[in-house]
């Protein structure tokens, strides 16, 4: 297994990941444009984007799978691409194999290729994506799920320490979907590997990432903790107010300082953001204009706001 | 640096290059070529005084011997079927793994991309040499069994070696012309054209260097790749250098700028 602990310049853990102004362009059409991004070892960091935003060009550049026009990257401190690729796993968009043969006979020859000549590591592989007693039938009688988890077999053969994965559940089932969220899990918890993935499933990435970075037309928009990047979404505090009268309340709230109406809530109620009021100041300001306020209830962000915040662009 | 587990890079990309469907036909029709040469070499012997070229029985003018129905089984091999059958090969290891994407995972591996094309190469390198040993056996073997040992053995076992040489030219280009076309059936239809081309050029070559004056143009022609390929013909009349040379420089172009358009090349 390869080990590279060293410290970094500021004496803290070398970044798993450190990825430094990569660029890349398609002809005229910038696909990456100066990303940044720090990895941490044992992150499990979600690489958020809508179709098109580069993710996949980003982590194919990362393994060197195409050259990038400017920037740098760096795996635990290594950049020579060849001696980078030892820390590596990944899965880049649909793993692909070669279907006639078996699914053991495609693990033996990533082995091969990772220098990992023990049988023994194959079938843990194997064993860990349930794919154990289907080892030895062709891969052309596998089904697209299976297909997946043999694509994360394959990516953990040669014992890396960072797992770069393209969307890994997809085309999974909802359990299967979960059995992916746990294994990850536990690659990161028990074995300490730092994972960094690709997903269109914010709730994939909410539940699964403890940092995401989000990104747009090839750059990077929002990168952090999930938790405090969600929270500093816009520096408000999002409610859902229920009145006997919203078109009178939506007036008010264009006229209060502090407060903003954003939208229908759900059984009826306003969505308001409040940026510095108070929710009790705010039903005061309500009440001494004669309304009945139900209901100030407070809303949890979601990563779903955040996303759509910071590829609003795009979504439009 | 050569990778420490490049045997183990070899071994599979052999076991896959032998297992493919172009590898198992590859080996099949090499002992179908062998086993032809002996067919046939026993059924102009039955035939004898019967069946006449121009004018001349069979027994007259053919030699049956184990030699002999080795000899004409490696001009067989060599003429078009079994080159057909290694460029398909070569296209399936390159191109065919670009196009199913499976080259993307090798090159996600901790090697140099020039270790995965020397890898690939010797492993068709030695599908070449099975299906030359295949049918040299066979055709040889039973060919001495039915019609005896006599004959010139010398030369043609060196015909059997020059071949794997020439062989390893055909495959240099189908690499390259596969790293360009990225297509299993552009490899085999490339290559098959461009030697057509080759031919064509060096037949009007030949012509025009017996001009007074344009014999250059001759010589041009012998330096052309058509012709390196042909150097395994030397055992039946003389080794011409000027053709082992174009080998040596074909390979080691193709081979060079193969490698130039792996290291530079997006794998998607």
């Amino acid at each position: 297994m390869p080990r590279n602990d060293s410290p970094n310049h500021a004496g803290g853990p070398t970044p798993a990941l450190e990825v430094e102004g990569l660029t890349r362009r398609f002809g005229a059409r910038t696909a990456v444009h100066d990303l940044h991004l720090k990895v941490e070892p044992g992150d499990l960091y979600g690489f958020l984007g809508p179709n098109g935003a580069g993710k996949t060009t980003s982590m194919r550049c990362i393994l060197g799978l195409i050259r990038r026009d400017a920037g740098q990257v760096r795996i635990f401190g290594e950049s020579d691409p060849v001696k980078q690729r030892a820390f590596v796993g990944s899965i880049i968009e649909t793993p692909r194999f070669h279907d006639w043969m078996s699914g053991r006979a495609n693990l033996e020859i990533a082995c091969a290729y990772a220098g990992q000549g023990d049988a023994a590591d194959r079938d843990e592989a194997l064993r860990r994506v349930g794919l154990a007693d289907r080892g030895d039938d062709k891969v052309r009688t596998y089904s697209h799920g299976m297909r997946q988890r043999l694509g994360i077999a394959r990516a953990l053969v040669g014992r890396p320490k960072l797992l770069l994965l393209d969307e890994p559940t997809n085309g999974l089932d909802p359990r299967g979907m979960r059995e992916v969220r746990d294994l990850l899990r536990m690659l990161v918890k028990r074995d300490g590997l730092t994972v960094f993935l690709s997903s269109h499933l914010l709730a994939e990435i909410e539940l699964l990432c403890n940092r995401v970075g989000i990104l747009d037309r090839g750059k990077l928009s929002a990168e952090g903790e999930v938790g405090s990047l969600v929270r500093d979404l816009a520096g408000d505090e999002l409610v859902e107010l229920g009145v006997d009268d919203n078109e009178r309340a939506r007036s008010l709230l264009a006229a209060l300082d502090g407060a903003e109406c954003v939208g229908d809530g759900a059984a009826g109620r306003l969505r308001v953001s409040l940026r510095g009021l108070h929710p009790a100041a705010l039903n005061a300001a309500l009440v001494a204009e004669g309304l009945a306020v139900s209901a100030i209830v407070p809303q949890d962000r979601r990563l779903e706001e955040l996303y759509l915040a910071r590829t609003q662009q795009e979504v439009r | 640096m050569i990778p420490r587990h490049f045997p183990m890079m070899f071994l599979a990309e052999l076991r896959k290059t032998l297992l493919r469907g172009s590898g198992i036909a590859a080996v099949l029709i090499a002992a179908a070529v062998g086993l032809l040469a002996v067919g046939a070499m026993a059924l102009a012997q039955y035939l004898g005084s019967e069946a006449a070229v121009n004018g001349l029985p069979l027994d007259q003018i053919m030699e049956f011997s184990g030699a002999t129905t080795a000899g004409w089984a490696l001009r067989a091999r060599n003429f078009f079927l079994l080159p057909l059958l290694l460029l398909w090969a070569t296209g399936a290891s390159f191109a065919g793994e670009f196009k199913d994407r499976t080259l993307r995972e090798l090159l996600s591996r901790p090697v140099p991309r020039w270790s995965v094309l020397a890898a690939k190469f010797l492993a068709l390198a030695v599908l070449s040499a099975i299906t030359l040993l295949v049918t040299a056996v066979l055709a040889g073997g039973l060919g001495a069994l039915l019609f005896g040992v006599e004959g010139e053995w010398g030369p043609l076992a060196l015909g059997y070696l020059a071949s794997w040489p020439s062989d390893l030219g055909l495959l240099s280009m189908g690499i390259l012309v596969a790293l360009v076309v990225r297509n299993v059936a552009g490899v085999v239809v490339g290559v098959v054209l461009y030697l057509a081309l080759d031919l064509v050029v060096r037949l009007l070559l030949s012509l025009i260097g017996k001009l007074p004056s344009l014999e250059l143009a001759a010589d041009i022609a012998r330096f052309m790749p058509g012709e390196a390929l042909a150097a395994w013909e030397g055992y039946l009349e003389a080794w011409s250098l000027t053709s082992w040379a174009g080998l040596a420089v074909l390979t080691a172009v193709c081979l060079g700028l193969a490698l130039v358009r792996l290291i530079r090349m997006d794998v998607p």
